[in-house]
């Protein structure tokens, strides 16, 4: 019991730490966001970072309950429901200071549709290039708890529109990321990411996608994925967004945060959209603990509602 | 609408960082031209002020909450759902003529009702089977057997005393292992009729009526499981499954169904299984103890009557990643206690097992494509004091026992429709036994599915060769609630 207590203690120490630290990057990102005139246009790898932070890694952890409506070309719609708990890896405040690519912890829970109810899935994430993510699924029916390939990132996420790699974010290192002054306006820094290595990226499929980062808080609001031919075939846009505001210990971040989005396959009309419901921030009891292998039997039920 | 007008005039007044000299905005971006598809929903009209890109979602503006909400909002599901389940109607038929057993394997409609409350840091778990099968002969209900028309999958109670430890008691299914359709140190029962006559793959796990403590500490995690009396395999019978009788030499059905001397004393006839394991940067090990019985007959009394003689088994796994994909090895050691110099005709061998396998995606042939391959060796203990005591005329087990497994995965439609095939060969025994199925889902609620077992053997006494006669197709439909 000592232990455990004296994990907590720590972990809560270093929680704050990592909240104070992001709440000066927010702060600092708006100050730079107000302040860039002509000479301080940001280069394209800092709104990258932010726009990165800002996506994924706000907060040192983190909980939302998801809503996912997947529409087939037909129209036909499937739903699922999940809430997703994250914690970045180790805590915020040790994530290399260079870029947002540091480790991170997602569980999931499913709730619906009823075939999936009670699943659950942890992940590793390890965006490093070359680095495939640890997956473990847990089939209840079974008591089952099934290690899941990596290799394909970029494979639909439960049957939807998103890849994995949408929903726990894709290594900015693996791209070169360009600003395109000229279609950048007075709300959005438009990027355009091309793979660095195609060969090792044969499976990507794109040639090159587009994101339309909102200037003032370095939420990505719009990423388009174009072919070889430059035609936009998939697209992912913000549909509502919200300014999450967190106490952590006396001090009040916000946490710009997208709360129904939709990517859309341009191709065959199918789409999927999601909505994220109680978002929160720098949850306290969210502990390590919480995103080990024990989680896929043992549910965290604090957490899930 | 309001909203998002607010939401405009809001970035407009706001003095968005005006762009430097030389950066004004030329054409618009693709994205914002009207979009095909569906129609903007309220509070996302198009924003004709913007200066390009996409329009600025609701909600960038400080307080303003989303305006988009989900239907299913309202009623949204809870931690746990109250009663889950689903209604399920499946068939299977013989592809062959089988003098032993009627020419259908299964016609059952089932009922699987579960109900999960959670109480005062309790949780209690129901899960129960309500079957009708014009098939099989009418039985009283035995939940031990699942025979009859009620099978209780699942009556626990569930509770942490401690941050580090979970205990469950009651009727459960437990699994542990890396095979894939292949069991070393799993010694949890097993129902392999369901398995071969076509249920679905949940069923190939029996309930064990036992209790589970788990310990999670950070250099070791543990997990204990004391079955207070013996839970053997619903192992085969002949009663829908055609076997290998060898007594009688030769492959018997319902006339002959297996009489079997299980034994049932409470304590007495307890089981033990013990699993101890860590997480070492994402590869997995883990250590195995068993300490009970044969879960299917391995043995015979004097009255012919099938037996499980005491067994042991030590064991241990590792699985990680390895080249983009899974790699598992594991291997056990099986202590044949009631004859541990292997020279008792009656009692099987002691034996060492070994599986390595590896899983993987193959994006760089299809998306959604999978592929598994295992390796397995059952090798038997004093394999010649076998052959010098066994009976006159009974057909001699090989020494070492085979098998490849090869399990095929490609989902299709976003991820809706499922086409699979789980194939078991062995090279040794010279047969095989092949599990193609395909999984449709209709909806969120539907779905319909068709498969098949089909073994095929050279030999009347080999594993899967015994069960020739058995193949069968199969088709389901289930609603989920």
């Amino acid at each position: 019991m000592a232990r455990i207590t004296r994990i907590r203690a720590m972990a809560t120490v270093t929680l704050a730490a990592g909240v104070l630290l992001a709440a000066a990057r927010m702060s600092e990102a708006q100050d730079a966001a107000k302040d860039d005139g002509a000479a301080k246009m940001p280069t394209a790898d800092e709104i990258v970072r932010r726009a990165n932070h800002t996506a994924y890694y706000q907060g040192g952890n983190g909980s939302a309950r998801v809503t996912m409506s997947i529409y087939d070309a037909e129209g036909n719609k499937r739903t699922r429901e999940l809430t997703i708990l994250r914690r970045n890896w180790p805590d915020e405040d040790e994530v290399d200071d260079e870029m947002f690519t540091g480790d991170q912890r997602f569980y999931v829970y499913f709730y619906r549709p009823p075939d999936v109810n009670k699943m659950s899935f942890l992940v590793w994430k390890h965006p490093q290039p070359g680095k495939n993510d640890d997956r473990w699924l847990y089939v209840p029916d079974l008591n089952l708890v099934r290690r899941i390939s990596s290799t394909d990132k970029r494979t639909s996420f439960v049957g939807s529109h998103y890849y994995y790699e949408d929903v726990s974010g894709r290594s900015p290192q693996l791209d070169t990321h360009e600003l395109l002054a000229d279609e950048s306006t007075g709300k959005y820094y438009v990027l355009k990411s091309t793979p660095k290595d195609i060969e090792a990226n044969k499976t990507v499929k794109f040639a090159s996608y587009k994101t339309w980062v909102h200037k003032d808080t370095y939420l990505p609001i719009q990423t388009s994925y174009y072919d070889e031919d430059g035609t936009e075939y998939r697209r992912y846009q913000v549909r509502a967004a919200n300014v999450v505001k967190t106490d952590a210990q006396g001090n009040e971040v916000s946490y710009p945060t997208a709360t129904a989005s939709r990517m859309k396959d341009l191709k065959t009309g199918g789409y999927t959209d999601l909505e994220y419901t109680d978002v929160e921030y720098n949850l306290a009891d969210l502990v390590k603990s919480v995103f080990e292998q024990r989680s896929l039997k043992n549910p965290p039920r604090e957490h899930l509602d | 609408m309001l909203l998002a007008v607010a939401a405009c005039a809001a970035f407009g007044a706001d003095g968005a960082p005006d762009l430097p000299a030389g950066l004004a905005p030329q054409t618009r971006p693709a994205a914002s031209e009207s979009p095909s598809g569906p129609a903007v929903p309220d509070g996302l009209v198009a924003d004709e002020a913007s200066d390009g890109g996409p329009a600025l979602p609701s909600g960038l503006d400080g307080d303003a909450t989303s305006d988009v909400r989900a239907d299913a909002d309202a009623e949204r599901a809870t931690f746990p759902l109250e009663v889950t389940g689903f209604v399920e109607f499946r068939g299977s038929v013989r592809t062959q003529h089988d003098p032993g057993q009627r020419q259908a394997s299964l016609g059952e409609t089932r009922l699987q009702l579960e109900l999960q409350e959670y109480v005062e840091g309790l949780t209690f778990t129901v899960r129960t089977d309500l079957l009708y099968d014009a098939v099989g002969e009418r039985q009283a209900i035995d939940l031990e057997r699942g025979r009859g028309w009620l099978d209780l999958r699942e009556a626990s109670v569930a509770f942490d005393p401690a941050d580090w430890m979970s205990v469950k008691f009651g009727r459960q299914i437990l699994t542990w292992g890396t095979g894939d359709l292949l069991f070393l140190n799993d010694m949890f029962p097993k129902d392999w009729q369901s398995f071969f006559v076509g249920r679905d793959v949940e069923y190939l796990k029996a309930p064990s009526d036992a209790v589970k403590i788990s310990i999670f500490t950070d250099p070791l995690n543990a997990d204990v499981v004391f079955t207070p009396r013996f839970d053997p395999d619903r192992f085969i019978q002949g009663r829908r499954i055609s076997y290998y009788n060898a007594t009688l030499g030769r492959i018997v059905g319902r006339g002959n169904a297996v009489t079997a001397n299980v034994p049932d004393a409470w304590f007495r006839d307890a089981e033990w299984a013990l699993r101890l394991w860590r997480n070492v940067g994402g590869v997995e090990l883990a250590g195995y103890g068993y300490w009970g019985r044969w879960k299917s007959p391995a043995g015979q009394d004097a009255g012919g009557r099938a037996t499980f003689p005491r067994l042991n088994v030590y064991g241990a796994s590792v699985r990680g990643q390895l080249g983009g994909g899974i790699a598992n090895a594991e291997a056990a050691y099986y202590v044949s206690r009631e004859d541990r110099s292997g020279s008792n005709p009656l009692v099987d061998n002691s034996q060492f097992r070994l599986l390595v396998g590896y899983e993987r995606d193959l994006p760089e042939i299809a998306r959604d494509l999978t592929v598994g391959v295992q390796y397995y060796l059952e090798w038997m203990m004093d394999h010649s004091r076998y052959e010098r005591t066994l009976p006159a005329g009974v057909p001699a087990a090989e020494q070492d026992r085979h098998v490849l497994t090869v399990r095929l995965t490609k989902k299709l439609m976003n991820q809706n429709l499922i086409l699979s095939l789980f194939t078991y060969y062995s090279p040794s025994d010279e047969d095989a036994y092949l599990r193609p199925r395909v999984t449709y889902k209709i909806d969120d609620h539907w779905t319909v599915e068709a498969g098949g077992n089909v073994f095929v053997g050279s030999h009347d006494h080999t594993f899967f060769g015994q069960f020739r006669r058995n193949t069968n197709v199969y088709a389901a439909l289930r609603y989920a609630f």
